[in-house]
């Protein structure tokens, strides 16, 4: 087979590798990410997947296949396979073949080609929703919207919603004058509000922590203006919320709703958390907290962290298509594989844009990250070569020699503000004790963490340990630091959220530092590697050294890690 | 002269006489290169030639060694085209005919399709697994089971594809598949067994794999053409006609088609050779993605320092594109996992994969060097961090089977050997596995006659003017000479009507005074089967068809 020299690949299984150091690689891959999702870039390879959901993005996107393999062909290396070419003709032929409007009698008809509704009302998930009435039409609940919504997906068939929105209570709110969106903010916005179309109001924004998903949501309500319901992972996510409300917007402390912990106001704007809504007190009961999805008119629902969202969070989903929908995420991948309910519940991605890129333009901070190897204190070892299975990673994990290095890592970076995240409490005390370092945990009440975040942004206490309640949507500013000394196992989600708490852009050095502190020789360091995969794969390089106090000491150390 | 090459046998075609050619293109579609007797050529010829013109057509052939003629002991004469022999001479005979290719818009192209990977790849792929599961054989002779089902997941290709070669599994374990895959590793000597181990025959090894991809895979077409389709004529000639089509280009599936033809192309897209779709009639239609006939052409030799390089990523992975050597795809297989296998093959490396390398006897320095060399470039610092990590504790005691390239072995095996300035022929000094379809050891070769008096016994015994001159014969005389040609199954000329007209007796019928022949005439337009009484011509000679000098 021939080969030209282009910058891209394109498998046959629609995966697609884009060669970086290709003159052409930065103009390719502009258009790529239009219809296909990233879904690594470690090296100069970076790895894309065309899928029936980024053709479908694509579609709604106004993007024609004809284009899409126009370009690739243009493009790519080698002769394009046609079972691509067959995969995206097929999947974006099949965008728009079915609309769902509202009826003049406030019904839902399903209009589509009779063949194919014959075909998808055969399928015993759909039969039950359609209703038959004339060739190429079916009627539908307007209760079974969601649920028609996932099945067709399922199905491989995404329908066109064009049954519009209720506005909801209006609400007014305006953004400070003072504020002033990025670019890229702006324009996610725009791409979420699409109101010049119908199929527009709802869908999710992808973007890095860091990068202000918080603010664009705030000017999406502030463009919808009305009631307007967020839903988040965490209590210090809903404080931070609604500290974000308060500072950005025109809305007054009592317009403002929080609903989580012993909290259950329901205001105008109402902030919850997954976990009360999902709560109920046995497991045959039902789940008492969902009435607030109907407390009130609501007009926007904010899905903060979509890659989080419950399972019993989708049922209820499926019931609101009248309402506007926004989801917020830095990645769309789910561990449960529902991107698919995402896709037809929440709605289509609208807005991308890799960490990468937001990196270069100094929207979020230039991140070093290193990876710090630490010998065992000798008794430690024997101890360690003496446990079996999780009491080693434990072992390992808690190495009191540790200490020590975050302590010169940490004069090393005198007057940055610096975290020290961990997984195990008495480790995380030790070191507060060691460092002189308040340490902020799960046990403490949320007031005293509260009171600690403000004390750290106000730059009272430059270093905070903190356990892994402050993996979720705790923005803390200014931090340009982080050593983590211990997490659990290889979780890469883990990894992306405790680098996101230090991506924030810094005001004079736009850098910061993301240290990995392991003991050496010791299962930590295959889990470490583990860890690293999803930043690897968004771009970022870790440096491996093994801890030595000279090399590591002031001077040295910028130039080794 | 020898027909050492296929321009030799090109230019002998050409030469041969109209009576030669039209045998020869009946031996090549009736029998291809399989043996026959003469008696069977003269029964399966078609109409307008006597046995004599045709026997004499193949002594032509005979002398000019386009077909061999051979007794087994005191067994009976055959004939055959030598098997390397054949793909040429039907070239040559058939002048490369193709259809008319279909354009790409009548095609139909489904999702659903998934070509095969070219099954020399899988070649490769099917050897790594023998060198990591070892080339013992059990007390039986056979290979381990396991390791069996661990080359058929690289190298099965369906049943119901190669169940037009008729062949039966020789290892008794019923997988056919394994069985293809190591006739072809025996037969091109790549290893060869000694007592109850296979070997692996380094030199022939890294000829297998010094061939560049389109080679390697044309290289393989024709070994299937010629040891498999060439076991049945009318495979063989599938094989031929198709390979014809132009590489790249989709051929229509002729109407009316032979079985033979869509069980081949069905094969060679099995075989990740060929592509396969739908017109937009309903038709089958075909495309060659590597040239069955390839043409020859200039040196393909590059420097060692000159291969296409791997891509290593720090997370673990690595990119291959197609036109890596086989030597380091061979060397990936048995260190890293093949996640995807495509124009670029993607593998990863990681800790169980590169504990079962150490395993097969690679350290840590082995895979480092043989990846920086693959790469041209150093190893990611993480990842060498990592490997070095995976295997420090393990005690490598075995000598490896197949040594990693690396820049200070590879000096010598990543030439590209240049196999395209010769004609594609295969040694023959290993015996297939399947047995022979053509047992040539056993046969004496026997020279045709040339002489007059040898082809045709008595020939002395006739009067001169029989053969010379046209005269009019007593009935009973006419009788005789049609008894004579008969025997020797020549044509005679008649004068019918103040035409002379060659005619081909095939049968006397009657006694006495109403006999009558039945035979073929041979005129200008037409051949006319016809039944002669012997007052309806008027004068009559024999014809003795002579060999043409050679």
């Amino acid at each position: 087979m021939r080969r030209e020299h282009r910058p891209l690949i394109v498998q046959s299984d629609s995966t697609v590798l884009l060669d970086e150091r290709h003159p052409e690689a930065e103009c390719a891959r502009e258009q790529l990410s239009r219809f296909a999702d990233l879904t690594k870039r470690p090296g100069h390879i970076h790895t894309y997947r065309i899928t029936p959901l980024s053709l479908w993005n694509a579609a709604v996107a106004g993007i024609t296949h004809e284009e899409i393999i126009r370009f690739l062909t243009d493009y790519n290396s080698y002769e394009l396979p046609s079972k691509v070419i067959s995969h995206v003709q097929l999947m974006m032929n099949r965008y728009g073949q079915l609309k769902l409007e509202r009826t003049e009698h406030a019904e839902l008809r399903l209009s589509g080609d009779e063949s194919l509704l014959s075909e998808l009302s055969a399928k015993s998930a759909l039969g039950g929703l359609l209703l038959t009435t004339r060739e190429g039409e079916r009627l539908v609940k307007p209760e079974n919207r969601g649920a028609l919504k996932q099945e067709l997906a399922r199905a491989g068939y995404p329908v066109i919603d064009l049954a519009g929105y209720r506005h909801g209570e209006s609400l007014q709110v305006q953004l400070r004058p003072d504020l002033k969106l990025r670019d890229y903010q702006k324009r996610a916005i725009d791409l979420f509000y699409c109101e010049e179309r119908m199929d527009g109001g709802s869908g999710v924004l992808v973007l890095p922590c860091g990068a202000g998903k918080t603010v664009i949501g705030i000017g999406a309500m502030s463009r919808l203006c009305c009631d307007t319901l967020i839903l988040t992972s965490n209590v210090t996510s809903v404080k931070q919320w609604k500290r974000e409300l308060l500072d950005k917007t025109t809305l007054s402390p009592e317009m403002i709703g929080e609903y989580a912990g012993t909290s259950k106001r329901v205001n105008p704007v109402t902030i919850a958390t997954y976990q009360i809504l999902t709560h109920r007190k046995q497991n045959m009961d039902d789940f008492e907290h969902m009435k607030l999805f109907s407390e009130r008119n609501w007009g926007l629902i904010i899905y903060d962290e979509v890659h989080l969202l419950p399972a019993p969070v989708f049922r209820m989903t499926a019931d609101l298509q009248a309402t506007r929908r926004l989801g917020l995420t830095a990645t769309l991948v789910r561990e449960d594989g529902r991107e698919t309910d995402v896709f037809s519940l929440i709605g289509p991605k609208r807005f991308d844009l890799p960490w990468k890129v937001l990196e270069e333009q100094s929207w979020i901070a230039d991140v070093t990250c290193a990876e710090i190897r630490v010998p065992f204190a000798a008794e430690e070892r024997e101890k360690y070569e003496a446990a079996s299975g999780v009491e080693r990673l434990r072992i390992a994990s808690e190495n009191k020699a540790k200490a020590e290095a975050v302590k010169e890592l940490l004069q090393r970076h005198t007057g940055k503000p610096a975290l020290v995240i961990g997984q195990y409490l008495t480790q995380l005390h030790d070191l507060s004790d060691k460092l002189q370092a308040p340490v902020l945990t799960g046990e403490l009440p949320h007031m005293e963490r509260e009171r600690l975040y403000a004390s750290f942004k106000a730059g009272e206490i430059p270093v905070l340990i903190v356990s892994k309640v402050a993996n979720f949507a705790v923005d803390l500013p200014d931090a340009a630091v982080a050593i983590q000394v211990s997490g659990s196992y290889g979780s890469r989600q883990e990894e992306a959220q405790r680098i996101g708490r230090i991506l924030r852009p810094k005001q004079h050095d736009n850098t910061a530092w993301f240290y990995t502190i392991v003991t050496e020789g010791t299962k930590e360091t295959e889990f470490a590697r583990k860890r690293q995969l999803f930043l690897l794969e968004q771009g970022y390089q870790y440096d491996v050294s093994p801890w030595n106090r000279a090399d590591h000491s002031e001077g040295h150390m910028e130039e080794t890690v | 002269m020898r027909l050492s090459s296929s321009h030799n046998i090109y230019s002998t075609v050409a030469s041969i006489t109209g009576l030669g050619r039209t045998v020869l293109q009946s031996i090549v579609t009736h029998y291809g290169a399989q043996p026959f007797t003469d008696e069977k050529l003269l029964r399966d010829m078609g109409p307008g030639y006597s046995g004599a013109e045709y026997r004499i057509g193949l002594y032509e052939l005979i002398g000019q060694e386009l077909v061999r003629s051979v007794r087994k002991g005191w067994g009976e004469k055959v004939y055959f085209i030598p098997a390397g022999h054949y793909f040429h001479i039907h070239a040559a005979l058939f002048d490369l005919q193709r259809p008319e290719p279909v354009s790409i818009g009548q095609l139909i192209f489904k999702d659903d399709q998934e070509q095969p990977l070219p099954y020399g790849l899988r070649i490769i792929y099917g050897l790594a697994e023998l060198l990591h599961n070892g080339l013992k054989l059990t007390s039986k002779g056979v290979f381990p089971k396991r390791t069996i089902e661990r080359c058929m997941l690289q190298v099965d290709v369906p049943g119901e594809l190669v169940d037009c070669l008729k062949l039966s599994s020789f290892s008794g374990t019923g997988t056919l598949s394994f069985d293809l895959m190591l006739d072809y590793l025996v037969r091109t000597g790549v290893i060869e067994r000694s007592g109850q181990t296979y070997a692996i025959m380094p030199d022939r090894l890294n000829n297998f794999l010094a061939r560049i991809e389109d080679i390697r895979e044309a290289w393989l077409i024709r070994f299937w053409m010629e040891h498999y389709a060439l076991r049945y004529p009318q495979l063989s000639h599938a094989a031929a006609l198709t390979s014809y089509w132009k590489t790249q280009e989709w051929y229509k599936m002729p109407s009316p088609t032979s079985e033979s033809m869509e069980q081949w192309c069905a094969l060679m897209a099995g075989l990740g050779w060929m592509e396969q779709r739908e017109t937009d009639e309903g038709a089958a239609a075909y495309r060659w993605l590597f040239n069955p006939r390839p043409e020859p052409q200039g040196t393909l030799d590059l420097r060692s320092d000159e291969f296409a390089s791997i891509h290593l990523s720090p997370d673990g992975e690595i990119f291959v594109p197609l036109d890596v050597p086989a030597t380091i795809r061979l060397g990936l297989e048995l260190i890293a996992k093949r996640l995807s296998s495509d124009v670029m093959t993607v593998y990863r490396l990681d800790k169980e994969y590169v504990l079962r390398a150490a395993k097969c006897g690679y350290t840590a320095g082995d895979i480092t060097e043989f990846l920086e060399y693959a790469s041209q470039d150093k190893m990611p610092e993480l990842l060498a961090i990592a490997l070095e990590g995976w295997i420090q504790d393990i005690e490598i005691d075995s000598v490896p089977l197949y040594p990693l390239p690396t820049a200070s072995n590879s000096k010598a095996s990543h030439v590209h050997t240049n196999v395209l300035d010769q004609d594609i022929t295969f040694e023959r000094k290993f015996d297939s596995l399947f047995g022979e379809a053509v047992d040539t050891e056993s046969y004496t070769e026997i020279a045709a006659p040339q002489e007059p008096h040898a082809i045709y016994q008595g020939l002395h015994e006739i009067p001169c003017v029989w053969r010379s001159d046209m005269r009019s014969y007593h009935h009973s005389t006419r009788r005789e000479l049609l008894e004579r040609a008969l025997s020797w199954r020549i044509p005679v000329k008649l004068k019918i009507s103040d035409s002379i007209v060659p005619f081909i007796p095939e049968r006397l019928e009657g006694d006495g005074a109403a006999w009558a022949v039945s035979g073929q005439l041979r005129k200008a337009e037409a051949v006319e089967k016809v039944r002669l009484a012997p007052d309806m011509w008027d004068e009559m000679m024999l014809i003795i068809p002579l060999p043409a000098k050679v």
